[in-house]
């Protein structure tokens, strides 16, 4: 009896001790308070922004809810934009500019003191008008590779500098033996936004606004451009049919083993060459234009706002106030190596890239998807055309035909 | 009172039936229906304010769009020869496996395996091979015998033979397994008679294990008219759908439309219209079959 009574009591000491403990273990987690923030970037990814703001703010503590990109996060992200439950921070892109407009969504970040450090692209990449909805702090950029060795046993001396060095350096490595170019599938057309870019947006950054609102067409301002990438590199056999049925890993396989001379690839390329063949010889050069403009492919990359529904909007912020400050843009650098927007940020890139780092700073770098609207759509002609185009089955002009009637069809949507 | 005893004798299956029932109209009947009605509005695909009627508008531009005619030709090509290539071929092939050999399990076995695996894999793995690629092993033996590399899945006309033959290449094993359990169900005495008069192995086959293989037949070819109209994973996985719109399909459209560009209900219109189609070719395939008996 007396051992049944102590049991008892023991058992009914341990529960309390157990209750009041969960107890006070919530009300410490209480004192935190979360901020939430819906992310482009896993966990991991995130891991030293979130470490380095909860150290410099012990009350807060940032959750990371990460959904992949980039349509399942766009379809997230317009989940909430239309629901009443947002989280306090998100990662805002280029491609929901509009839809945040329509639903008065996001904070307007232009006040900022990290906006004087941007450029006009990293600000209008992630905004409308004047306003500006997300602070991106890098960018991510693409060039053209070339093979060094290839381009000696070829006879071309230096990267070309116009088009017609380009096209003409493209003959050289074909009669030297070796396929001049190369792309996968998806970007076929890729080298012809990139004369567009060097030889139209060089001089007028906005020159696309024309499309958007209407009063041109695409085929007014692309008309030249993609004859001549048809006449220049397709027509003479430069860029290959096999590449319809290329790979991006295949084609950084063909360009880290030596069979091509030159490819489109970004700061992401390099991984995968230096795996394949650390030893390979290759450097980069921009986009080259008719009269010697020169452009990289990019654009700023995405970047958090505020919601304007945040629950924790003084959390929010707090983290905001941590990541446009010294810290966390160092943080930022180490997290994701890109090339930094902010002015006057000390950041390491791979040894190939150093010359870029001004291309990114004089924001000489364009991306056509971030400028149109409705991209995700207008690729899904641009692309297949541009196949076609390759494989022979569409003419230029029947490509052009399609795409505006396409940003005719989506017009004002 | 016969009825209600009769009902009553029912109730325990009705009963069983009930979940299953269930799970069918929540899961396939109702999202159908509102498929349907979605598709004469301008639905957005997030809520259901601000929605309109449109009439046919969204099935007016579905008939108006190059790539989805494209894709509803493609697939039609892709659904009239893979069951005619699959059944040329299975057939033989289960009186082949029917046949006394001492591999014969083996065989069977191989034959069957391609079936295994799912259509992505399978996509993948056969882009590898007919890659132009060093590695490619098709275009390795084409060039150890001295031709030039055949680009089988770059040219336009060949990617959509590519992907009816890797179709083609991973249904016949199981198909075949279809018509050897009919064959295995005809009386050899049938055959012992053919002999006796006289009958040579062309005639037997042509006069006595094809008619009596109609109902395998009839049921491998519903098969393979409806899977292969449905068609999306191995296309995808093998070309993407390109070279342009070559090798796109229906099913890859719809999805298309309806989650990349968010046009909903331009991509219920395109469903319910293939909707349509399917059902009108599966009761004719159906009507078919039942007047040859």
């Amino acid at each position: 009896m007396m051992k049944a009574k102590m049991a008892k009591t023991l058992a009914a000491a341990m529960a309390f001790t157990t209750i009041a403990g969960a107890g006070s273990v919530s009300a410490f987690a209480k004192d935190k308070s979360v901020v939430t923030l819906l992310s482009w970037y896993t966990e991991d990814q995130m891991k030293p922004l979130a470490e380095g703001f909860e150290a410099a703010n012990p009350d807060y503590e940032l959750e990371v809810q990460y959904v992949p990109p980039t349509d399942q996060y766009i379809e997230k992200l317009t989940l909430l934009m239309n629901g009443n439950e947002p989280t306090d921070l998100f990662f805002m892109c280029p491609e929901v500019r509009e839809d945040v407009v329509a639903t008065d969504f996001a904070v307007d970040l232009s006040d900022l003191p990290i906006m004087d450090r941007l450029s006009e692209g990293a600000k209008s990449c992630l905004g409308v008008g004047d306003a500006v909805y997300g602070v991106s702090l890098d960018s991510w950029i693409a060039f053209m590779f070339y093979n060094k060795d290839i381009f000696e046993e070829a006879g071309i001396k230096e990267t070309p500098k116009t088009w017609d060095e380009l096209v003409e350096d493209m003959g050289k490595i074909q009669d030297a033996g070796y396929s001049p170019y190369a792309i996968d599938m998806d970007n076929v057309g890729r080298l012809a936004f990139g004369l567009f870019s060097a030889d139209e947006v060089s001089k007028d950054m906005h020159v696309e606004d024309a499309i958007s609102d209407g009063s041109k067409k695409f085929s007014e301002l692309y008309k030249d451009t993609m004859n001549r990438w048809a006449d220049d590199v397709v027509a003479p056999g430069y860029l290959g049919q096999e590449s319809l049925s290329l790979t991006s890993n295949q084609v950084n396989e063909m360009f880290a083993t030596g069979q091509i001379g030159m490819m489109i690839g970004g700061t992401w390329t390099i991984p995968s060459i230096n795996e394949i063949n650390p030893d390979l010889n290759w450097g980069g050069f921009a986009f080259p234009g008719t009269d010697g403009g020169q452009m990289l492919q990019g654009a700023a990359n995405v970047g958090i706002g505020i919601a304007r529904k945040a629950d924790n909007m003084e959390g929010a912020k707090a983290f905001m106030d941590y990541l446009t400050s010294d810290d966390g843009i160092q943080a930022w650098s180490g997290a994701f190596g890109n090339f930094m927007n902010p002015s006057g940020v000390d950041y390491e890139v791979d040894s190939h890239l150093e010359e870029f780092k001004q291309y990114v700073a004089d924001g000489k770098l364009y991306w056509q998807t971030v400028e149109w609207p409705n991209s995700n759509i207008m690729n899904t002609v641009y692309v297949p055309y541009c196949q076609n185009i390759l494989a022979g089955v569409n003419t230029v002009d029947e490509m052009l035909q399609a795409m505006d009637d396409k940003f005719a069809e989506y017009a004002g949507k | 009172m016969k009825k209600k005893n009769a009902f009553r004798k029912e109730l325990p299956y009705i009963a069983f039936l009930i979940p299953a029932l269930i799970v069918y109209t929540v899961m396939m009947f109702w999202p159908m229906v509102q498929a349907i009605f979605l598709s004469f509005t301008d639905w957005n695909g997030l809520s259901f304010e601000g929605l309109h009627f449109i009439g046919f508008e969204n099935y007016a531009k579905v008939l108006h769009d190059k790539q989805i005619m494209t894709s509803m030709t493609n697939t039609f090509i892709f659904a009239i020869f893979v069951p005619i290539f699959v059944t040329i071929i299975a057939i033989p092939l289960s009186v082949a496996l029917n046949s006394k050999m001492k591999t014969r399990n083996f065989q069977r076995a191989a034959f069957f395996f391609p079936s295994v695996p799912s259509a992505l894999v399978l996509g993948y793995l056969w882009s590898y091979i007919m890659s132009p690629m060093d590695y490619g092993l098709l275009n390795k033996f084409v060039t150890s015998l001295g031709f030039r590399k055949v680009l089988w899945l770059s040219k336009p006309n060949l990617a959509m033979f590519s992907v009816i033959f890797v179709c083609v290449w991973s249904q016949i094993g199981w198909h075949a397994c279809i018509y050897l359990a009919q064959l295995q169900s005809i009386p050899g005495e049938l055959y012992e008679s053919a002999r006796i008069d006289g009958a040579n192995g062309w005639q037997i086959f042509t006069r006595i294990t094809i008619p009596l293989l109609k109902p395998a037949i009839g049921t491998s070819v519903m098969l393979l008219l409806i899977s292969s109209l449905k068609v999306f994973d191995l296309p995808f996985a093998l070309t993407g759908g390109g070279p342009g719109f070559s090798t796109t399909m229906i099913s890859q459209v719809i999805i298309q439309k309806g989650f990349s560009d968010r046009m909903y209900g331009q991509s219920m219109a395109t469903a319910v219209l293939f909707f349509i189609i399917v059902a009108v070719v599966t009761i004719i395939q159906q009507k078919g079959g039942k007047k040859n008996g």
